[in-house]
């Protein structure tokens, strides 16, 4: 897929408004085995997606195996994408999925080891110093794992309830129920820290 | 006050969105990540792009028997399997014929039969034919409602469904069901038993 390679520029990135989704024609394209299709899918979603995971796992390395790992089920599982389907919430059940498998794996694994150092943010900037994408970004890590993954998906990648409970397999109520405790969390800390 | 649009909320979710996350190297992980992969059964399937007929059924059928590798369960008539199963509503019979060849390579003649009289067309869909809608469609049967179709498949697992008039995606109730997470989407299995 060299053809589509020569895109990736190490520009300055813009940020992403996760407004429109991707052509239809393109994921039917990729089913139908049109490599460069599949690279399209890549190019359009990854950064949606690197970010989600980010947000999800926050390590670096584990949101971009796990973009990864995504992204090669979607292309060994294609044939099991309907026609009629949209991508976009299909895309993303993969993706909310794998990040529940790392961090399973590496709740696993963090419980095999009874002493260690503290993870590096524990000894970040004092309090007053951070700005408010630092604050945001902790104040969201200190979400319960369900409540953030709603609020990341509602509110930061736009998308619509009904796809989140395809995501996420829960149950609309509950989703609004999930983002209405967030917002109320990080409503509150964020007017204290202010 | 509406609680999930006020402006601090609306603030801290900008925030979000503006952290920087491209990664030109990830997309060129991902495209070489795929590029290794042996290519897949819905990439190089040479599966009929038109429906089976029945003559094509049978001529299968009749092959399969001549070769040996049907046996009795194999070999019952559909209309009679569908008629003792069936059921109010719909129902689909797959049935798994043991063999006894020792031509591992060759497919294994398979038939599916469903019951829906309200269904004016049935396609089925697997990972067989690349879950394709259009590729392969049951054919009516001699009682009304009845519907079948025997396919040649490989032995092993394989996860498949019905779709009744190009809508409605339904499993087999008589089958096992595979339910993927990832995927979101109860189909049934098939498991064809090796030669």
């Amino acid at each position: 897929m060299p053809g589509l390679l020569w895109a990736i520029q190490p520009a300055e990135p813009a940020p992403v408004r996760p407004s429109t989704d991707i052509d239809p024609a393109v994921p039917l394209r990729a089913r139908g085995g049109d490599e460069e299709a599949f690279a399209e899918l890549v190019e359009f979603f990854h950064v949606r997606c690197l970010r989600y995971a980010r947000y999800m796992l926050a390590d670096e390395e584990d949101a971009e195996d796990a973009v990864q790992d995504t992204f090669v089920r979607v292309y060994d599982h294609l044939g099991q994408f309907r026609p009629d389907a949209r991508f976009e919430p299909w895309l993303f059940r993969i993706l909310a999925n794998r990040c529940r498998t790392v961090r399973e794996r590496r709740r696993r694994r963090e419980s095999l080891v009874i002493t260690g150092e503290l993870p590096a943010v524990a000894a970040d900037a004092p309090e007053a110093s951070r700005d408010l994408m630092e604050e945001v970004e902790a104040e969201l890590e200190a979400l319960p794992t369900e409540q953030r993954e709603a609020f990341l998906l509602r509110h930061v990648e736009d998308l619509s309830y009904e796809d989140m409970a395809v995501i996420t397999g829960v149950r609309l109520s509950a989703l609004r129920m999930r983002v209405k405790r967030a917002c109320d969390t990080l409503r509150t800390r964020l007017q204290q820290e202010m | 006050m509406d609680v999930e649009h006020d402006e601090l909320i609306e603030r801290a979710a900008a925030s979000l969105r503006s952290r920087r996350v491209l990664n030109p190297r990830l997309v060129m992980r991902i495209l070489a990540a795929v590029e290794g992969r042996p290519r897949r059964w819905w990439r190089s399937a040479t599966w009929p792009s038109t429906p089976f007929s029945l003559t094509a059924t049978a001529t299968l059928a009749a092959a399969g028997l001549l070769l040996g590798f049907i046996t009795r369960e194999a070999t019952q008539s559909p209309v009679r399997d569908v008629a003792a199963a069936a059921q109010p509503g719909a129902l689909a019979i797959p049935m798994l014929p043991t063999t006894r060849s020792p031509a591992e390579a060759l497919p294994v003649p398979v038939q599916f039969t469903l019951r829906d009289v309200r269904a004016s067309q049935v396609a089925l869909v697997g990972d067989f034919n690349g879950w394709s809608q259009t590729a392969t469609f049951l054919e009516p049967g001699a009682e009304l409602g009845t519907w079948s179709l025997t396919v040649p498949l490989s032995a092993g697992r394989h996860v498949y469904a019905f779709v009744v008039d190009g809508r409605t995606w339904m499993t087999d109730p008589r089958a096992q069901k595979a339910r993927d997470l990832d995927f979101g989407r109860e189909n049934s299995v098939l498991i064809v038993q090796a030669p």
